[in-house]
């Protein structure tokens, strides 16, 4: 895994983690802090993960990572939720689905990107046993 | 460097993303101040609270996010006050609720006030609270059958015998024969095992694989007890063991009894380590508050709907402390505080009052009224959890010191009578369903070799006992009481059940023990004070005794 794209309305949250994923983890990421601003560029950018504020300005992480899914080419891009209140969002994990894990604020900088490549290769690793249409990783 | 903290560069590069965040948080507490200035409710309120609240949101998160979590935490409490007064109807800000808002806006201006970038917790260390994926945390799965998963168990190893033991006592046993990392990963994408052993002959990794696995800094099933096993463990991996938040080092071979009895033990002290409290409060709004507050400080919370679940969870020794707030619209907090703790069948360790008028007199009603504590609304978001959880924790204290034998879970007699003498005032009081069961053991290790040949061996009277106890602590609730009973059996104090509901629980369970101990009968009566006699004053050795005497043989053995 090499390209996150980062969603979060708030700029302190988005500049932590540009500096946790590329600065101390070495990922290529690219931050927005929109859903439209996300959708508007996710095709160019090609990311290998989503990391989404649950809540958006104009709508939420769940919805935006199933918006991004179906754009052409992302269509395997799993979207992880970046929450304050992850027992609330528990239910919407779903191994098959948009949204493959959520992970609790405040998170710790210097593990973040360890902890998200752990959750992309499981990830693919569950694509591969199912048959996904993206069988051969990336 | 400790560790866990950030290397220096990583300290430098998160310096740079605080740089200016704590001017940033308080332009944003000074506009929140602004948009929540104002007496009361007007007609742009609604628009008013909700950029109010959508400000206070990201004030919550940002700053809590960013290492500042009392912060956080003081703007987590405003903002689901504010929720929850944007889902009241029109005119709900009551003053109450408004001097709340300002007393929490007022701690928050006060908190913003002293953030610094050193201040922030991001710079000092990877902190216990790491981001976690909490699609795995444990108790995912089915609590009627616990899952065990081995790491490291080889194919026609003796695991194979433990894990058919296991299944006998209703065990869900799973197998990864691999300790690579790499299998690891695909492992952890399963529901959370309720205890993991790792054979580390086989797992060389296996200490650092269980911090990974089940560590609280950031595993990815944090808190689930995990165990060592080695056929001679040395001091060293026993060390390194301790050093990485194993529950234990198991000698190899063992047994699966060992294994339940060590996670029997870890059952119990989390039991024992939380402190549980009931909150009585007729505004949904503040109610939702205090529930934040008090989880925060580490208290298992229940929201009670009305006196009479207050009443419930009490006589269910379901709260450790309760939290009544007196309400000028819904009177009745003060007097059921009175009604508690002048009964004596209710032995609540802590009972706090919170009176939501200014003009009450705090003293004169925590004399008349019974309250532990009486606060004065608004709450503290300091003060009122600090004093909640130390009532709570005076009561814990009590409950870890009722008398047990050993470590396990069976009262002396002593203790079980007295525990049985509270349950029956508590069911007469309130008309409550009240069972008594004994359990009687019959059988010998020689009349099962006589039976059985010596193959597999067999097992003392003490042992099959023991695995009758465990049986039964498999199906005791938390207001059950198992303990010495009269005639060298087992008795157990089963609150608000049934006859036929204690039967259903406790026949099944017992049954198992026909492939665990062959050889062995047990036998189980059971009694009710309620719908045997009429008399008030049967003692409980009465009733253990009439339990005693309605003791017949189990099926399978008797049919």
């Amino acid at each position: 895994m090499k390209r996150v794209l980062v969603v979060d309305d708030d700029p302190a949250v988005r500049g932590l983690v540009q500096v946790a994923l590329s600065e101390l983890g070495g990922l290529t990421v690219l931050t927005c802090g929109s859903g439209a601003d996300a959708r508007a560029k996710a095709s160019a950018f090609k990311p290998d993960l989503l990391l989404l504020d649950m809540q958006l300005p104009d709508t939420d992480g769940p919805s935006l990572a199933t918006c991004v899914r179906g754009l052409p080419g992302l269509e395997e891009t799993p979207g992880v939720l970046l929450t304050g209140r992850p027992e609330a969002a528990r239910d919407l994990v779903d191994p098959d689905g948009a949204v493959v894990a959520v992970l609790a604020k405040p998170f710790d900088p210097v593990g973040l990107a360890d902890l998200i490549g752990d959750i992309w290769a499981r990830h693919r690793r569950h694509i591969r046993e199912t048959g996904g249409r993206d069988a051969a990783g990336t | 460097m400790v560790e866990g903290e950030p290397s220096d560069a990583a300290r430098s590069a998160i310096r740079e993303t605080l740089q200016g965040f704590p001017d940033q948080v308080r332009e944003q507490i000074r506009a929140l101040a602004a948009l929540l200035d104002g007496p009361g409710p007007e007609p742009d309120e609604e628009t008013g609270l909700a950029q109010a609240t959508a400000v206070v949101h990201r004030l919550a998160g940002s700053t809590a996010t960013m290492g500042y979590p009392e912060v956080g935490r003081i703007a987590g409490a405003l903002e689901i006050l504010l929720l929850e007064v944007a889902d009241l109807p029109q005119g709900g800000l009551t003053t109450p609720v408004r001097a709340q808002i300002d007393a929490l806006l007022g701690r928050l201006q006060t908190a913003g006030a002293c953030m610094t970038i050193e201040g922030s917790t991001l710079l000092h260390m990877s902190g216990p609270d790491a981001s976690r994926p909490w699609n795995t945390r444990p108790g995912d799965g089915d609590p009627a059958h616990p899952c065990l998963l081995l790491i490291g168990a080889l194919p026609g190893d003796p695991w194979s015998r433990l894990a058919d033991r296991l299944d006998a006592y209703g065990w869900r046993v799973l197998t990864q024969p691999d300790g690579l990392t790499a299998d690891i990963r695909d492992v952890s994408a399963d529901p959370a095992p309720d205890l993991l052993v790792i054979d580390c002959d086989t797992v060389p990794n296996g200490p650092a694989l269980g911090r990974r696995l089940c560590g609280l800094d950031g595993g990815v099933w944090p808190g689930v007890p995990w165990y060592l096993a080695q056929i001679e463990p040395g001091l060293e991996v026993r060390m390194e063991a301790a050093a990485c938040g194993c529950a234990g080092v198991l000698e190899k071979p063992f047994s699966a009894e060992r294994l339940l009895d060590h996670f029997a033990d870890v059952c119990a002290a989390r039991r024992e380590d939380t402190m549980r409290a009931v909150v009585l409060d007729s505004d949904p709004a503040l109610g939702a508050v205090t529930r934040f507050l008090l989880e925060g400080a580490g208290l298992h919370v229940e929201h009670a709907a009305g006196p009479a679940s207050v009443l419930k969870a009490l006589k269910e020794d379901a709260a450790d402390v309760a939290v009544l707030v007196e309400r000028a619209a819904a009177r009745g907090a003060a007097d059921l505080a009175a009604a508690i703790r002048q009964d004596p069948t209710f032995d609540v360790p802590g009972l706090v009052l919170v009176l939501s008028d200014d003009d009450a007199d705090p003293v004169a009603w925590s004399l008349a009224r019974g309250g532990d504590v009486v606060l004065i609304g608004p709450m503290d978001p300091d003060l009122m959890p600090a004093l909640v959880a130390g009532q709570a924790s005076r009561a814990l204290g009590r409950r870890r010191r009722s008398a047990r034998e050993g470590r396990g879970p069976v009262l002396l007699a002593n203790g079980l009578l007295r525990r049985l003498d509270r349950a029956m005032r508590r069911a007469r009081t309130l008309s409550t369903p009240l069972t008594v069961a004994w359990v009687g053991l019959s059988g010998s290790e020689v009349a099962q070799r006589s039976d059985k040949g010596a193959d597999p061996p067999g097992i003392t009277h003490d042992e099959a006992e023991a695995i009758v106890v465990r049986l039964l602590g498999q199906v005791l609730t938390a207001s059950d009481d198992l303990g010495r009973g009269p005639a060298a059996g087992l008795a157990l104090v089963l609150p608000s059940a049934s006859r036929q509901a204690a039967e259903g629980r406790l026949r099944p369970a017992l049954e198992a023990m026909s492939r665990l101990a062959p050889g062995y009968a047990v036998s189980l009566g059971l009694a009710n004070p309620e719908t045997e006699t009429e008399t008030d004053d049967e003692p409980p050795s009465a009733l253990l005794g009439r339990a005693r005497q309605a003791a017949a043989p189990l099926s399978p053995w008797s049919s």
